[in-house]
């Protein structure tokens, strides 16, 4: 069952008050944060937060595209190597 | 000498006058299409191969080399690796680069500050991160959007960035 929209998209309140408080002071800081299940709101947009993975912390940018939808879709759990040798094809994207 | 890139493996011979089955690395058929050479790499041998025939069977490639002309002579090649020079890749846009053009770089902040060097990239659902190994040895990960990083400078081998802040 979807969640009511009486209450609005869940927003982890803790992580919200430190984008508050980065955002009165200026200050560009990485947030480390656990709340994968947090909806991404328009406030969090230009800000880097480290979002953990259950292994390490993943650095998400927050962009545009990402509002609305959850930190935890942006640190994946799982890591696929692929099989067979190098991949010719990976390459890095500056977005 | 070029740098040599693995575009794809051998992976057994096909049929009996000697073709072989290559699983292509990249999604890319061009480089092997356009290829008259290719260089093949045996363990530590190194052989320079003329392709007589080529084509693409469901997401392999079928190749014939000259010279090799019996199943039991392709049989041999079985795992062998085949490599191409990395300037006959193709070419992309400005904002893309391969990952074995961007490992080695050195990340220096706007005053000139040296973080590391990249040592892995990783392609995540939000952006690309850039693993760096700082001076301390410790990983640090970036990631790749233009609000962090000034540029990428392959020729210089160099990975600007635009704050000297807090990194993780």
């Amino acid at each position: 069952m979807a969640r009511s929209l009486k209450n609005g998209p869940y927003v982890d309140s803790n992580l919200m008050k430190k984008i508050e408080e980065l955002d009165k002071t200026s200050v560009k800081k990485v947030i480390k944060t656990w709340a994968r299940r947090s909806t991404i709101p328009p406030e969090f947009v230009g800000h880097t937060l480290a979002v953990h993975n259950g292994n390490k912390f993943i650095p998400v940018y927050i962009s545009e595209n990402m509002v609305g939808h959850k930190l935890g879709e942006f640190a994946p759990t799982r890591v696929f190597r692929g099989h067979g040798g190098k991949l010719t094809e990976r390459k890095l994207s500056l977005k | 000498m070029k740098e040599l890139i693995s575009i794809g493996k051998i992976i057994k011979p096909r049929g009996v006058k000697g073709e072989v089955t290559v699983k292509n690395f990249s999604r890319w058929y061009e480089p092997i299409y356009e290829a008259e050479h290719i260089t093949v790499f045996r363990g530590t041998e190194k052989f320079e191969l003329e392709i007589e025939s080529i084509r693409k069977i469901g997401d392999t490639v079928s190749i014939k080399f000259k010279g090799i002309d019996s199943r039991k002579k392709a049989l041999e090649f079985r795992g062998a690796e085949l490599k191409m020079p990395a300037d006959k890749l193709p070419k992309l846009s400005n904002d893309e680069f391969y990952v074995f053009d961007v490992i080695g770089l050195k990340v220096i902040t706007f005053n000139g500050r040296l973080i590391g060097e990249v040592v892995d990239i990783i392609n995540n659902p939000g952006n690309d991160l850039i693993v760096i190994e700082d001076t301390e040895g410790k990983e640090v990960i970036i990631p790749s959007v233009k609000a962090i990083i000034e540029e990428i400078d392959i020729s210089k081998r160099t990975i600007l960035l635009k704050e000297d802040g807090e990194l993780y």
